[in-house]
């Protein structure tokens, strides 16, 4: 058994490159592929009935050594080949379903392809309109409404040839073809409708994922600008890492007119998924300019006095009605705050937003040496998560121990 | 009869038997069709609101007392019955004299190919032709001519169209030099300017002007020396270099002990291009109008004294309107030129060429394109001279509309026939050096010369709503809060006025020929549908309506083929009750342009009633905005696979 999975490794490790891979996707819809030929192919109905009480199925997965793909797909084919009646088959599906993950997998379209190919042809077709209603063989057919559920959920889209093996097995009436029309119809509209698309696959580097996450929280000011720093640029920071910064001409301006008594705040971290990736992320915030907020408030304003109205002279732009000196309220001024700009570094560590700050004095934004700093290490996301979900569903991250951390930073000079 | 009523000398007599300027007799009010009296009076009060210049020529007092604003009256539904009455403003006698004065420089720029070979200076032989002057006073030693006498001696240098760029600008500052420069102003620059000692010429326009102010420009005045020190550059100034020059400059001021935003103007300058700091920069390699020569000017420290301010500093924004209405009407002036030459070589042509056996003037698609340019070039010079007319008729006029009109009418007209030349002419007609092809490159420049075509359009808009504003306010504010004023509710239910059957009181007919009769209905249901536009706008958006820049546009379109239809019947009119030339043909162009623009004003009105939602502004709008987020082209390729 064992020298015969070895055999069948290289065998397969060879095939991967060349022709190999292409003829055993073109085999699947096409072997066995008339199912009323054949009606004897499984004469022993009854061995497909588990037995209550017996383990069904010895898990080969589970004692698995080398946890790849060409493993896996090695073990589906022993499993094909062990005897005629494959016996158990729907144990074994749902037991290599379980699985993917560890041999990583559970977002291959060929795998999900061999193991619909361990199903039998032609056997679960239906013959007449009861059969059909009443899901003949529901247990196999649960089992791969179950397979596809699990693709679903990966977001793995099925394609024609799984339509034509589904077809070979099922018959046209089956129930797992049904899902599998529910699904070519709504997952080709939902794959490309988030407006952030991550590239796939996801890299797996974190400064790259950082660098996303800042691009993705950008998109609110079209004219954001993404830096990357590195803490090795300053003489004396003491982390060495690196810094994605994000800020727009429109924040930089914010920060210009920004009051030199006020103080600025770097809040966080805060959290942004990416897939299944967490960054900690921090903001550098001023208090929200109530006087200018209140000044563009709409509600002040008589909508309905058409009386005098403002014509440019000599090509300026058209005015707007709110304040005719042009001036607007832009999207970083929140009414909780005016976000200046936003960060990931690679350590989170309170020395690297230092050396953030003292970067981005150095690119151009020079008052803000004048502008005193605070680092304000609380996160209200977990509390809030806790408050929502429970307690622990979301780790508390490593500062926010002391929630009410607010110290000055003793700027080096 | 009748033919007495058409005559400006006429109206003219009426006014001296009367003997009063001011008081309108009830014979000369303004029409109104369906306005309440509330909204009239506001009108009129608003008007009479305005501040009056200082003090008037001796010119200014022989004029005809103002009149209400004809185009912006249009907004609210009111039509000035009199001013169809295309105005006589040149007498007889001055006519024969001007168009004897005319002779030498119709030869000069028809035989002006040979006078290339001369190498002789042309500002030489400009200033021996006198057409620095036309405008100037007499006083001064010009010509002394009004607005439609000077632009009727501008025509011959305007059919060359890069001469008369530096030609009309120069006219331009002279113009604003009369209105607006103290004594001491003209004493010290008309006369050189007259003569041609001193080209004058603006410099407005900058490069990349900055994101938060008007211009980059700017100057500050020096208290301890009383002096004001100008920094900064313009850019597309049409020079002539190796000359002495006069550049009226715009540059950003910051009012003395107001800080911030609300201290900021402009002020307009004269300065002298032999005082130190003044550089001509490198010469822009621009599309058309090669011949002229576009510069940038470099302001460096320059130091001007207080006199050379025109008006009151900080506040050049409110003397634009003097600046930008000179400059628009004299601007259109080179485009209709071109457009005539354009028209005029493309008749030729189609006259020569047949294809394949075929005159191409019995071409069916060519008939319709010529006609449809003369069209375009009959209303582009009627609207001319009736703004010329209005401004030389009556005292201190209101022609910013019409003068913003006729230029926006006219540029994009030209830019029409220019470029529909290219598919009669076919390829040919992009070779270099074909007519065809300069035209095209000269249209496109005056396309771009001062302000753009899309702010012009939003100017006409934005004034016509500014004025209708005014007069409408109190109704507006009613139709917007409804329930509290169910009696003006009710009275709309049971209006039947529909914008595609509106109901007309004008009675337009009765002031023009008979055979334009239809011409007059035309013009009476374009300018009832735009108050009704006009009125819906505001009940929808309220003064939100600045921001519908989508519907102003169509506003504005719409104002202009009012105005042209105006002025084409009231020319046509005119022409066929005297008996001119191929008046019947006039009559036949008008009676084109009037059934063409009543299409197009009921088109763009009924968008304007359908809202964003019907007219598709809607979904551009929505589409505009993926559009900035993609930063341009946003779908895929369309052989994309996605499974």
């Amino acid at each position: 058994m064992l020298r015969r999975a070895q055999c069948l490794l290289r065998l397969h490790s060879h095939g991967r490159q060349s022709v190999a891979t292409l003829t055993r996707h073109r085999s699947y819809s096409t072997d066995e592929a008339t199912p009323k030929q054949n009606p004897s192919a499984n004469p022993n109905q009854r061995a497909q009935k588990p037995a209550r009480n017996l383990p069904a199925v010895r898990n080969p997965f589970a004692a698995a050594q080398d946890r790849t793909k060409d493993t896996y797909l090695t073990m589906v084919e022993i499993f094909q080949e062990r005897d005629v009646h494959r016996r158990n088959h729907v144990e074994f599906i749902y037991a290599a379903l379980k699985n993917m993950a560890d041999f990583g997998v559970e977002r291959d379209l060929e795998v999900y392809k061999a193991l619909i190919n361990v199903m039998p042809k032609g056997k679960f077709i239906p013959t007449n309109l009861f059969q059909a209603e009443f899901m003949h063989y529901p247990k196999q057919q649960q089992c791969i409404i179950d397979l596809l559920e699990q693709m679903e959920d990966f977001g793995v889209m099925p394609d024609y040839e799984m339509e034509a093996m589904l077809l070979n097995v099922f018959g046209r009436q089956g129930h797992p073809l049904r899902k599998y029309w529910r699904m070519m119809y709504w997952m080709p509209k939902f794959k490309n409708l988030s407006p952030w698309p991550l590239p796939d696959p996801v890299p797996d580097d974190t400064l790259e994922i950082a660098k996303l996450a800042v691009e993705r929280m950008c998109t609110v000011d079209l004219r954001s600008k993404v830096t990357v720093f590195q803490t090795s640029d300053l003489k004396d920071a003491i982390d060495d890492t690196w810094i994605v910064s994000g800020m727009s001409a429109e924040q930089e301006k914010l920060l210009r007119e920004h009051s030199r008594q006020k103080a600025l705040y770097i809040e966080g971290p805060f959290h942004i998924w990416l897939r299944n990736r967490r960054i900690n992320y921090f903001t550098l915030r001023a208090d929200p300019d109530t006087q200018f907020l209140a000044q563009l408030d709409e509600r002040q304003l008589d909508d309905d006095d058409v009386s005098n109205i403002e014509v440019p002279f000599l090509g300026r732009a058209p005015p707007r009605r709110h304040n005719q000196l042009g001036k607007l309220r832009s999207v970083h001024q929140q009414d909780d705050g005016t976000i200046l700009a936003i960060c990931a570094t690679g350590t989170s560590t309170k020395d690297s937003l230092l050396s953030w700050i003292r970067l981005l004095e150095a690119n151009g934004n020079s008052s803000i040496g004048e502008v005193p700093v605070l680092f304000r290490f609380t996160s209200t996301v977990p509390a809030k998560a806790e408050e929502i979900e429970g307690p622990a569903s979301v780790p508390a991250t490593s500062n926010a121990r002391s929630s009410k951390d607010e110290s000055p930073s003793s700027r080096r000079e | 009869m009748r033919s007495t009523l058409f005559s400006g000398a006429s109206r003219l007599l009426r006014y001296n038997r009367n003997g009063q300027f001011l008081t309108r007799t009830k014979s000369t009010k303004a029409t109104s069709t369906s306005l309440d009296q509330q909204q009239q009076d506001a009108a009129a009060r608003s008007d009479g609101g305005r501040p009056e210049s200082v003090e008037e020529s001796q010119e200014e007092q022989q004029k005809l007392p103002t009149r209400e604003p004809l185009v912006k009256n249009f907004f609210i539904g009111v039509v000035d019955k009199e001013l169809l009455a295309y105005p006589e403003v040149i007498q007889r006698e001055e006519m024969a004299q001007l168009q004897n004065s005319l002779l030498p420089l119709k030869n000069y720029f028809e035989e002006q190919r040979e006078a290339e070979a001369e190498q002789q200076k042309p500002t030489e032989i400009y200033r021996q032709l006198g057409l620095y002057g036309l405008n100037a006073p007499t006083d001064y030693e010009g010509k002394g001519y009004g607005w439609s006498a000077s632009l009727m001696a501008s025509e011959p240098d305007s059919k060359d169209t890069n001469a008369s760029l530096s030609l009309q600008s120069h006219r331009v500052v002279v113009d604003l030099l009369k209105e607006l420069g103290t004594p001491q102003q003209q004493q010290r620059y008309l006369q050189d300017l007259a003569t041609g000692v001193l080209i004058a010429t603006e410099a407005i326009y900058e490069y990349s002007p900055p994101e938060e102010d008007y211009f980059s420009t700017k100057a500050e005045f020096l208290p301890e020396t009383g002096k004001w020190r100008l920094n900064g550059e313009k850019a597309f100034v049409v020079c002539t270099p190796g000359q002495r020059q006069l550049f009226l400059v715009l540059a950003q001021t910051q009012q003395p002990n107001v800080p911030g935003a609300v201290g900021r103007g402009t002020t307009i300058f004269l300065v002298d291009s032999q005082q130190e700091g003044v550089r001509l920069g490198e010469k822009h390699a621009t599309f058309g109008c090669r011949q002229a020569d576009i510069r940038r000017i470099h302001f460096d420290q320059v130091q001007l004294g207080e006199e050379q301010v025109v008006g009151i500093a900080h506040d050049g924004n409110r003397y634009s309107e003097q600046l930008v209405r000179s400059s628009r009407l004299r601007g259109s002036l080179a485009g209709v030129s071109l457009a005539k030459k354009l028209l005029n070589e493309l008749a030729q042509y189609t006259v020569t060429t047949s294809q394949c056996g075929v005159q191409l003037k019995d071409l069916e698609l060519t008939r319709v394109h010529l006609s449809r340019a003369a069209c375009s070039v009959y209303a582009m010079e009627s609207m001319l001279y009736l703004t010329a007319g209005l401004l030389d008729e009556f005292r201190s006029q209101d022609v910013t509309l019409e003068s913003a009109i006729t230029k926006f009418f006219t540029l994009r007209q030209l830019y029409e026939i220019a470029t529909q030349n290219l598919g009669l002419v076919g390829p040919k007609s992009l070779l270099s050096g074909e007519a065809t092809e300069l035209g095209l490159r000269d249209a496109a420049q005056l396309c771009t010369q001062g302000e753009s075509l899309d702010t012009l359009g939003m100017f006409i808009a934005l004034t016509g709503l500014q004025y209708a504003g005014q007069a409408m306010n109190a109704g507006v504010r009613k139709s917007r809060n409804p329930l509290f004023h169910p009696g003006h509710i009710f009275g709309k239910f049971l209006d039947t006025n529909s914008i595609d059957n509106p109901k007309t009181k004008m009675q337009l007919g009765e002031h023009v020929h008979p055979s334009l009769e239809a011409a007059a209905q035309c013009i009476e249901q374009s300018v009832a549908r735009l108050q009704m536009a006009v009125e819906l706008m505001f009940t929808r958006h309220g003064n939100a309506v600045v921001e519908r820049q989508s519907e102003m546009q169509r506003l504005a379109e719409v104002a202009t083929t009012i105005y042209a239809m105006w002025a084409s019947t009231a020319r046509a009119s005119r022409s066929y009750c005297i008996g001119l030339p191929l008046a019947d043909h006039e009559l036949l162009t008008a009676t084109a342009i009037c059934s063409q623009g009543k299409d197009r004003v009921h088109t763009l009105c009924t968008e304007i009633f359908g809202g964003n939602f019907v007219n598709n502004d809607n979904n551009l709008v929505r589409l505009s905005k993926q559009l900035t987020k993609s930063k341009g082209y946003f779908p895929v390729h369309p052989l994309t696979f996605n499974f």
